[in-house]
């Protein structure tokens, strides 16, 4: 996918996060000094453990308690984050983000239809209209035939790939302007984790007609630790973090996998 | 996100296969908690209503008695009832509460033993008639005996003692027993035999207060009168009259009369009875001023009865000079202050509502008499209320604590499980953040005010049954007072229910403050 002309999702200028709490000094940058854009289509954060990756992921979607760092981040070029308020912040989360974790996190004492449908329960959509999307989401997902008889069954009776693969669902439910997928793929088997990201490519080139403008620009943040099938399925547009800096922007695309783990300091040069 | 969606997510939440189990944890320690405070509050309430029932039920446990604490003064008039009535009625506010005062006096009469000797034995009077002293109600007799028909009945209903005093057996009372006074014995019908002694110690019997009166003052067997009545004229008599007309009889018979009562003035005239015709005949004051007229005896109005028949020549006159003369009592067989006067000894004051008794005693303390004296009043069932309400205050007090104690604990035990599901959650409550859901404290409240409402209803119940075996319990052979100790009103049903439902949701809440606030980040990556 090519990136688009027009401004970018996130702008990203001199971040630092912490981890701390308003009693405990900050322990030592997680994130340090990154200034970079990301803009819709797929961006893959790569880095080893420890490099900041995930922690960039939650500043990027407000899941991380922001009070503490300097830095600005501002969304789609309006919604500067310092400004934001708490109410603003969750709204944001509602409407225009979705999240895929490594564990599903699904709810035990719904099904999967129902855990599908929370996104469109927390915009107060009535439970029928909810049922409806969701078994034209399902359908439409459906890519290998086997996820609709999932529909009516609970997360403990279905298999860890099948979670995750609702879990998917979820977060593109209500068709948001970011998904960030935080190592989706590290607890599946190579077949489960290639129908995942058939999946996440339907979704994003707007395959799935889930009542939003068919121009809408999606972005994708993914994390793995599969750095070749990151760097391809992103097309080389790969934001690398090694010790909490980032040492290559999605502007600076990488050619192969070899030149990301260089990059990581998995390898030598 | 709808309120409807809130309130369907909570129960879901709480019927999980995973939590159902902390679920019927926490309703069950709501139940016990609802259970054991509806039960302990209720019994100390339902008791202390069943006492002041019980006290209720028995009109001399809602009587006062008010005494000018003189021996034998009787200073209290009759008017003194009704002021007084009117001024208990005034203090106590309603008038439902109050029941009446009913006038007293102690009488002492001497009674023939049955060994012979005769013994000085105290009793009461009792007011009969269209509002009665309602002491026979208290004071049941025994099975063939009866309290008095009426203000005319005659008769005394005693204490079983006072039989035994005498030497009968009260189970077998006598038909009559021997009142000796020192001109005459008077045999006096027993009624009754009350199955208690009466409440005033050395009170041994009850007479209708007119019949008192009678063996007081006896009526005269001479009586003595301005105005007596005779027998029927002659019947031949009559006839002449028709013959020789009435003002020639008139005539005649005044010129006997006046040979009869030389020195007196009198007013005579026919009068019709019947089918027989009498003369009334009344004396008058020949003083100037008049003064009262004066009074004969029956015997000498049937004197000069005689000698008006004789002087009119009147044959076979005997019932005619028969005088009839207004009865008059005699100035009394029992000499002493207490056959002379005419006031009373006490006045009972009877209020429907044991509450008002505090109130009715102080309003009889203030109350002046007729004659200037303040009433004494003995406070007893005042004291007695007034330890009913001291002893359930305590009981209240202690229960409050133990309950206070109790609800800290189970209040800990919900803390607690809601706590521990709220950390096992907390990804899941991450999640939720992580997709925009707000109102997780309402969806925490929510959660305690279903298992509080559970736990409340369940604990209701159970406090019923409770508290009903335990009324039954301890007043086995006491329906009504079982009933008055069921107590379950409204008010602590609300006020026990509302405690459990505020106590859930605020713990529910407060449990899961921790696993709200973390940022969804941190509660994803504590989960992890």
């Amino acid at each position: 996918m090519s990136a688009t002309t027009e401004g970018p999702t996130f702008a990203l200028s001199n971040l630092t996060y912490a981890y701390g709490s308003r009693w405990k000094r900050p322990s030592l940058p997680a994130v340090t000094g990154v200034t970079s854009e990301i803009h819709p289509g797929v961006t893959a954060v790569l880095g080893l453990s420890g490099s900041g990756k995930t922690t960039l992921l939650n500043l990027l979607g407000l899941l991380a308690d922001a009070r503490l760092q300097p830095g600005q981040i501002t969304f789609r070029g309006t919604a500067d984050y310092a400004a934001l308020r708490s109410s603003a912040q969750v709204k944001l989360r509602r409407d225009a983000f979705g999240f895929v974790l490594q564990s599903s996190f699904l709810l035990p004492h719904f099904s999967c239809w129902e855990n599908v449908a929370v996104p469109l329960a927390l915009v107060g959509i009535h439970r029928a209209e909810r049922r409806k999307r969701v078994e034209r989401l399902f359908a439409q997902a459906d890519l290998s035939g086997r996820l609709t008889a999932l529909m009516e069954k609970r997360p403990r009776d279905i298999s860890g790939g099948e979670r995750q693969r609702v879990a998917v669902l979820r977060a593109i439910v209500h068709d948001p302007l970011v998904l960030f997928a935080d190592e989706p793929l590290s607890s599946l088997d190579p077949l489960n984790a290639k129908e995942m990201l058939k999946l996440l490519r339907h979704w994003l080139n707007g395959g799935m007609s889930l009542a939003s403008a068919p121009d809408r620009r999606r972005t994708l943040l993914l994390v793995s630790h599969d750095v070749s099938t990151a760097v391809r399925f992103a097309e080389g547009r790969c934001l690398i973090m090694r010790a909490g800096a980032m040492v290559r922007g999605p502007d600076r695309p990488v050619p192969d996998e070899r030149t990301a783990l260089v990059d990581m300091g998995v390898i030598e040069e | 996100m709808t309120w409807g969606y809130l309130i369907e997510f909570a129960f879901r939440d709480l019927t999980a296969r995973s939590a159902i189990r902390a679920t019927l944890v926490v309703v069950a320690a709501v139940a016990f908690a609802v259970a054991f405070a509806f039960t302990g509050f209720g019994f100390v309430y339902g008791v202390e209503r069943a006492e002041l029932s019980r006290l209720t039920r028995d009109p001399l446990s809602t009587c006062l008695w008010a005494g000018d604490n003189t021996l034998n003064g009787r200073h209290i008039h009759e008017d003194d009832a009704g002021k007084l009535y009117a001024a208990v009625l005034a203090a106590v506010g309603q008038p439902d509460r109050v029941r009446g005062v009913y006038p007293i006096r102690v009488v002492q009469f001497n009674f023939a033993m049955k060994s012979g000797n005769d013994t000085p034995v105290t009793g009461r009077t009792i007011r009969l008639g269209a509002s009665a002293d309602p002491l026979p109600e208290s004071r049941p007799v025994h099975a063939g005996g009866r309290w008095f028909n009426g203000p005319d009945d005659t008769g005394i209903v005693v204490v079983p003692s006072f039989l035994a005093s005498l030497g009968y057996d009260p189970e077998h009372p006598p038909e009559t027993i021997t009142l000796v006074t020192s001109r005459v014995r008077v045999e006096v019908p027993v009624r009754g035999v009350m199955l208690q002694e009466l409440p005033i110690r050395n009170h041994s019997y009850v007479l209708p207060e007119s019949y008192s009166e009678g063996l007081l003052h006896p009526l005269e067997t001479d009586p003595s009168n301005s105005t007596a009545v005779s027998g029927p004229v002659p019947k031949g008599l009559i006839d002449d009259i028709d013959k020789t007309g009435l003002d020639q009889f008139q005539a005649t018979l005044k010129a006997a009369i006046l040979n009869a009562f030389p020195a007196q003035e009198f007013v005579v005239t026919p009068t019709t009875e019947g089918r027989f015709t009498k003369l009334s005949i009344s004396t008058r004051s020949t003083s100037e001023p008049p003064t009262a007229a004066p009074t004969l005896r029956k015997s000498e109005w049937e004197t000069h009865l005689k000698q008006i028949a004789a002087a009119v020549n009147w044959p076979s006159s005997d019932s005619f000079v028969k005088a009839k003369v207004e009865p008059t009592r005699s100035p009394g067989l029992i000499s002493g202050d207490a056959a002379a006067q005419t006031g009373f000894d006490l006045l009972a004051v009877y209020v429907n509502d044991v509450l008002a008794l505090a109130p009715a005693a102080k309003a009889s303390e203030t109350y002046v008499l007729s004659n200037d004296r303040r009433l004494v009043v003995d406070r007893n069932v005042v004291d007695q209320v007034t330890r009913v309400g001291e002893q359930s205050a305590r009981y209240e007090a202690g229960m409050s604590i133990v309950a206070g104690a109790m609800s800290f604990v189970f209040a800990g035990m919900v803390w607690f499980v809601f706590r521990v599901r709220a950390e096992q959650q907390i990804a899941e409550i991450g999640m939720l953040k992580a997709m925009g859901m707000g109102r997780l404290g309402w969806l925490a409240m929510i959660q305690g005010l279903m298992v509080g409402s559970a736990g409340a209803l369940l604990g209701t119940i159970v406090g019923v049954v409770l508290i009903e075996q335990a009324a039954m319990r301890l007043y086995p052979d006491d329906a009504l007072a079982a009933e008055a100790a069921t107590y379950r009103t409204p008010q602590l049903v609300a006020s026990v229910v509302a405690a459990a439902l505020v106590g859930c949701m605020a713990c529910a809440w407060e449990a899961t403050r921790r696993a709200r606030t973390l940022s969804p980040a941190v509660a994803i990556r504590t989960a992890g």
